[in-house]
């Protein structure tokens, strides 16, 4: 049981939050129509051994979407933050 | 209301929940504070899962940006003021029930619904998953806590509490 | 001896106030309260408990412990019928019935010993060998007599009626384990201010201390005190069987069997705990010697005989022969010297400790250094050994081998997270690994044999388990305890070569030429070596096996232990039965169910209800018919000549608000929605962000800056969780709140020609006419203290209403519709004729929009034609999805009169042959009263020529024509939904 400390709720079970998939990839911004750029958002993934940023939702709990740094070897996870830049 | 008494040890009641539901745009969070504590006459809960409040109206904060308010009656007028620029407000008073248990063996029964961790949940409110449905758990001792949960599992969990002790 | 002669009159942990009868292979016997159905059963004289796996092998008591391989029972009949019990672990409860396993007739006369006179045969690597060969007909031939004759005892087949729990629990220290090590540990960590959960898998309390008489005092202080705290607990009968991530550990619980008729007790519970530290004080499993005849009932560990002596106060027999390559055996001769015993030492090492070696001696005990036992004689009980030393061999009488070969410390837990152990020859043992900082191991799971080392491991352990949550009290000193110790192995034990039936896994029937056998055959990998000859795959998962399995792995090898490796341990330690992790979550409390506001209604009123998802659905009203064809089509029949109403309070709904909710929708919504009126609705459809079309719905303009939308039924959680994600990550700018509302709405919706004249009965106060609510437009009201919201919008083609109310007040607006519209023939109607409804009308839904669907392939691509900015938009224009051969939507109807259409179907050119997967398939297929045939929706390739294709469906054999049509079957024009 991946245990993720929200920062707003606490340490809770993996089971509360729903997964976001990678959050190092930047998404392009909305009206951009470049293949490309989106074409790298969506499929272009490093796949890291150790440590990965990744979205997580604390979707039975807060709902808010967390940025979870976890170490895929370990498990262990080193950070949790609000995936907003700033808390209010 | 509905009332069920099972097995003579536990107490359990369904209650409607009338709810106001506030949120605040970001980077107006301070302003819209300031204006909903106005609004309900006391201070908000800084903590989410914290909870504040007067006689017949408890806020919880639900989370960063959003608080809860339960009044005792349902009601238009509560946090109908927020500006639209600070943030907004949706009545969500007939979305959800709150079951009352009261029981000795609370702590066991919850253990069974709920992990999360008994000795934290004194005085707040613990958002947490129940068989993978959002609810909300208070408790105000040893023996007596609420649940409120969305209508539509109302009954689906009731008869869970009621066997799981 | 005779079974009265075994018992000492006092002493040990039983209360023999407590006499509990019970059976053994249907004979009765007595014991006591404290006693294990072990311990009982050689308290009466029983030592022939079971047969072996492969070679039915007379067996008896190896161990006092959870590594039993040997002394296996089934316990209970009938649905309790539980097999595979290690009679070690069982604690003795009255009425207790239990059985021997694996034998037929009868334990003492099973006919398949002969397996043993084939011996070589049944070798490792025998099955493959045998019946794997270039044809597998033999295997398929003798599969059954096999898998008869080799197995341990048989589950029952029938429901289980017992209950079980699953719960949740959470501490700051967990210590796993209650002897010296992890008293002292839970003392300490208690002390300093921790809350404490002490698991004991015994129904005792104590571990090893149980077995030392000069610990008894401390034992009591001990446990005392720490019941006395608060902030300790204590879990007795549970057993650590497995370590998550996030120091997470499963625990599993026997119910006390003299707690009472507790009502609804579990027979056993699960608990997931969660704590901020783990103190390992899981102690350490003495290992067999490998000689021949090692499993003959009568042979068993030292420390299980000293266990038995003191623990249990029996003497399992009085003329003993004790082989040991380990100090620790001389306490076991030294209690049954002092029992009465005659006690002859067969030490394998050409040197002792002189102390010891005095005093067993100065107690009457025969010693022979630098001697082995080399054979064992008797069959059903232990007649004597033929001891080998330097002078020769010598034949002794006895009728109980006690042996010793080390000890292995219990680290299976500490490596479940992938730690691995680590070798230390100066004990010849493994030990845990370099854990993480905060888990802990004292006393002899880290390989401390000494008690008052465990003791003071125990302490330190403790305060820095409890120091990691941040509990930092003062820890007053421990009570001295004041014991008799030796020292651990100071010599490696390694069998030696050349002898016969010298079991290494008991419980799998593995002897040392079986390992030489698979060496010599390559399988030299401690893995390949396990998988080959099955050892270590037991019940027992090798506890007593592995070690002695690797030593001689690593002799044959010419290696050192640590290179030749230990498997790796996963959970569980001991078995866990599936039952206890679902708990209640069984039958009814399988999942959780959702009811609609109106749900009471439908049951009351004959619906037969469908699960869609958790939902609980009305599938169709009995008043349309009794069987679901008859019904839908009625149904169907219904909306089209009258009107229908339909519950459809299951659609996600999602409230939005915000000044930029507008341009926030205009991005999420593939089509636009910021040119949306006030007052006005509009289908809206969301793309993911690789152009796939991820979900369909209405969304209303409820004001400026409100709307309302609503998804399917099954996506209603993702698309609120991926708007979320949107807002909190790549549009944190814009101001816009989501909530689900789909709780706080009871749906329901009115479809038919009478429709409007029925709503406008029904609300009086509200303007039905075409100018005031046209096609997608709101009108918004009251329904008793409820708010209301009337959409005019069809799924059906028909005039249709959507009518949404608050929850509360649901069923009463139903009512007050059916009521008012019976007058006009309305009547319900369930989801088989919602759907069919919509494939008559060509409206996609799930199997269409099935995650490999984009907009131009459902016919939908002139929607977004001039539009740019949404989701998805960059990577729907791939290349890819404009290929020729894109399977398309397409309307299909069948031409064969009688022949019906199934969804799932493959779609060919006639006269193609019906290989492959055709140019298409069928999604979704139902009768049309309208047309009076079957028709469907499918996908089919943009480039098939031709108007026909044949449907093929492989499962059943089922071939049909179809034409290929408009998906359109109905109104193209949408005069009717118009009015």
């Amino acid at each position: 049981m991946l245990r993720i400390d929200c920062p707003c709720c606490g340490v809770r079970d993996h089971s509360e939050f729903r997964y976001g998939g990678d959050a190092t990839v930047e998404r392009p911004a909305h009206d951009n129509p470049d293949l490309d750029s989106w074409y790298r958002y969506v499929y272009v993934r490093p796949n890291p051994k150790g440590l990965h940023r990744e979205y997580w939702q604390h979707v039975l709990g807060c709902r808010q979407w967390l940025v979870v740094e976890r170490d895929t070897v370990t498990h262990s996870i080193h950070s949790v933050s609000f995936s907003r830049r700033q808390r209010a | 209301m509905v009332e069920t008494s099972s097995a003579k040890r536990m107490v359990l009641k369904q209650r409607p929940c009338p709810l106001i539901q506030c949120d605040a745009w970001e980077r107006a969070l301070a302003a819209f504070e300031l204006a909903l504590a106005r609004e309900i006459g006391g201070a908000l809960p800084m903590q989410v899962g914290g909870i504040a409040g007067r006689g017949d109206l408890k806020v919880v904060r639900a989370g960063p940006r959003r608080f809860w308010i339960f009044p005792r009656e349902r009601s238009s007028t509560i946090a109908s003021e927020i500006p639209p620029e600070l943030g907004c407000s949706l009545d969500l008073s007939e979305g959800r029930i709150r079951i009352e248990v009261s029981t000795p063996d609370l702590r066991d029964v919850v253990s069974k619904c709920l992990a999360i961790d008994w000795d934290r949940t004194l005085g707040v409110a613990t958002f947490s998953s129940l068989h993978r449905i959002p609810v909300m758990f208070t408790r105000s001792s040893e023996r007596d806590g609420a649940f409120v949960v969305p209508r539509s599992f109302a009954r689906s969990i009731s008869e869970w509490l009621e066997e799981c002790q | 001896m005779t079974p009265t002669e075994k018992r000492f009159a006092s002493g040990g942990y039983l209360d023999r106030s407590q006499v509990l009868k019970f059976t053994f292979d249907g004979r009765q016997y007595e014991g006591f309260k404290g006693d294990t159905l072990a311990a009982a059963l050689l308290a009466n004289g029983v030592s022939l408990v079971g047969r072996s796996f492969k070679y039915h092998r007379p067996r008896g008591i190896l161990s006092a412990g959870a590594e039993e391989p040997n002394a296996l029972v089934t316990v209970g009949t009938g649905a309790r019928r539980e097999p595979n019990l290690p009679a070690t672990m069982l604690e003795l409860a009255s009425g207790l019935e239990a059985a021997s396993q694996n034998n037929w007739p009868s334990l003492r006369f099973d006919v398949q010993s002969v397996n043993s006179l084939f011996g070589p045969l049944l070798s490792s690597g025998f099955y493959y060998k045998t019946f794997m060969g270039p044809s597998r007909r033999a295997w398929m031939f003798y599969e059954h007599f096999i898998r008869k004759a080799a197995g341990l005892g048989k589950a029952t087949t029938l429901p289980d009626p017992d209950v079980y729990d699953s719960r949740d629990d959470f501490t700051d220290v967990a210590v796993v384990g209650s002897g010296a090590a992890g008293l002292s540990a839970a003392r300490a960590a208690a002390q300093a201010g921790a809350r404490v959960l002490l698991i004991e898998q015994d129904f005792e309390i104590g571990g090893r201390l149980l077995s030392e008489p000069a610990g008894a005092a401390w034992l009591r202080a001990m446990r005392t005190e720490l019941e006395e705290m608060a902030n300790v607990r204590i879990m007795r009968r549970t057993t650590a069987f497995g370590l998550y991530d996030g120091n997470t550990l499963g625990l599993i619980e026997d119910a006390d069997p003299f707690a009472g008729p507790v009502m609804a007790a579990a027979r056993k519970t699960f608990t997931l705990l969660r704590a901020q530290s783990i103190v390992f004080a899981t102690g350490a499993i003495e290992r067999p010697m490998v000689f021949s005849n090692n499993d003959r009932p009568g042979v068993m560990l030292n420390s299980a005989i000293r266990t038995y002596v003191n623990r249990y106060a029996v003497l399992p027999d009085r003329n003993v022969v004790i082989a040991t390559a380990d100090d620790s055996a001389y306490l076991t001769a030294f209690d049954l010297l002092a029992r009465g015993a005659r006690v002859t030492i067969a030490d394998a090492r050409p040197l002792a400790e002189p102390t010891l070696l005095a005093k067993a001696k100065q107690m009457g005990a025969e010693v022979h250094l630098a001697t082995n036992v080399a054979d064992v004689k008797g069959k059903y009980t232990v007649t004597g050994v033929v001891l080998a030393g330097k002078s020769g061999t010598a034949g002794v009488s006895c009728d109980l081998v006690g042996m010793s070969a080390g000890w292995s410390p219990v680290l299976h837990l500490t490596s479940h997270q992938g730690v691995k152990p680590v070798y230390r020859p100066e004990i010849d043992a493994f030990v845990p690994g370099q854990l993480p900082e905060t888990q802990f191991v004292a006393g002899g799971a880290g390989g401390s044999l000494s008690i008052s080392a465990a003791v003071a491991e125990g302490a330190s352990a403790g305060r820095a388990a409890a120091a990691v949550a941040g509990k930092v009290g003062v820890v007053a000193e421990a009570p001295a305890l004041e014991i008799e110790e030796t020292a651990g192995a100071t010599t490696v034990y390694k069998p030696i070569f050349g002898q016969r039936k010298a079991f290494v896994d008991f419980q799998m029937d593995v002897t040392l030429d079986d390992i030489q056998l698979a060496h010599r055959e390559g399988y030299e990998s401690v893995e390949h070596l396990k998988r080959y000859t099955t050892l270590g795959m037991g019940t027992d998962q090798g506890k007593t096996s592995n070690i002695n399995a690797l030593k001689v792995m690593a002799k044959l090898r010419g290696i050192s232990i640590p290179e030749a490796g230990t498997t790796t341990f996963r959970p569980p330690y001991t078995p866990v039965p599936i039952g206890a992790v679902a708990g209640r979550a069984t039958g009814h409390h399988f999942r959780p169910y959702r009811l609609t506001p109106i749900h009471d209604w439908h049951t009351a009123n004959r619906a037969q209800m469908l699960e869609v998802g958790l939902w609980m659905r009305p599938w169709f009203f009995e008043a349309c018919g009794t069987d679901v064809n008859t019904a839908y089509v009625n149904e169907m029949r219904l909306v089209r000549s009258t009107a229908g109403i339909m519950d459809i309070s299951t659609l996600g709904k999602i409230d939005i608000q915000g000044p930029d909710a507008a341009a926030f929708l205009d991005r999420v919504y593939a089509n636009g929605f910021a040119s949306l009126k006030v007052g006005r609705a509009r289908y809206g459809v969301m793309l993911r962000d690789d152009g796939i079309v991820f979900d369909d719905g209405t969304t209303t303009r409820l004001g400026e800056n409100r709307f309302f939308m609503t998804t399917s039924t099954a996506k209603a959680a993702d698309v609120l969780s991926w708007l979320e994600f949107l807002l909190d990550t790549a549009w944190q700018d814009l101001r816009v709140s989501v909530s689900s509302v789909s709780d706080e709405w009871a749906g329901m919706s009115v479809a038919g020609p009478q429709s409007a004249k029925i709503l406008a009965a029904a609300f009086p106060d509200i303007d039905f006419s075409n100018e005031a609510l046209p096609h997608m437009g709101l009108a918004e009201g009251a329904f008793k203290d409820s708010p209301l919201r009337i959409i005019r919008l069809s799924y059906s083609g028909e005039c249709a209403y959507e009518i949404y109310v608050g929850a509360s007040n649901g069923e009463n607006a139903w009512r007050d519709l059916i009521d008012v519209g019976a007058a006009y023939g309305l009547k319900p109607y369930g989801v088989e004729a919602l759907g069919a409804l919509r494939i008559e009308k060509g409206h996609v839904a799930g199997p269409e929009i099935d995650g490999r669907t984009t907009l131009s392939d459902l016919g939908m691509g002139r929607m977004v034609a001039k539009r740019s900015g949404y989701v998805g938009e960059a990577l729907s224009h791939r290349e890819a999805f404009q290929a020729a051969n894109r399977q398309r939507l397409v309307g299909l109807k069948s031409i064969e009169p009688g022949k019906r259409l199934r969804g799932g179907a493959l779609l060919f050119a006639p006269g193609e042959p019906l290989q492959g997967h055709g140019r298409g398939r069928m999604t979704s297929i139902t009768y049309s009263p309208e047309l009076d045939c079957y028709i469907g929706l499918g996908l089919l390739a943009a480039d098939f020529k031709g108007d026909e294709v044949v449907a093929s469906y492989p499962m059943k054999n089922e071939v049909v024509r179809a034409r290929v049509v408009s998906p359109v079957f109905l109104d193209p024009a949408g005069e009717r939904m118009h009015g």
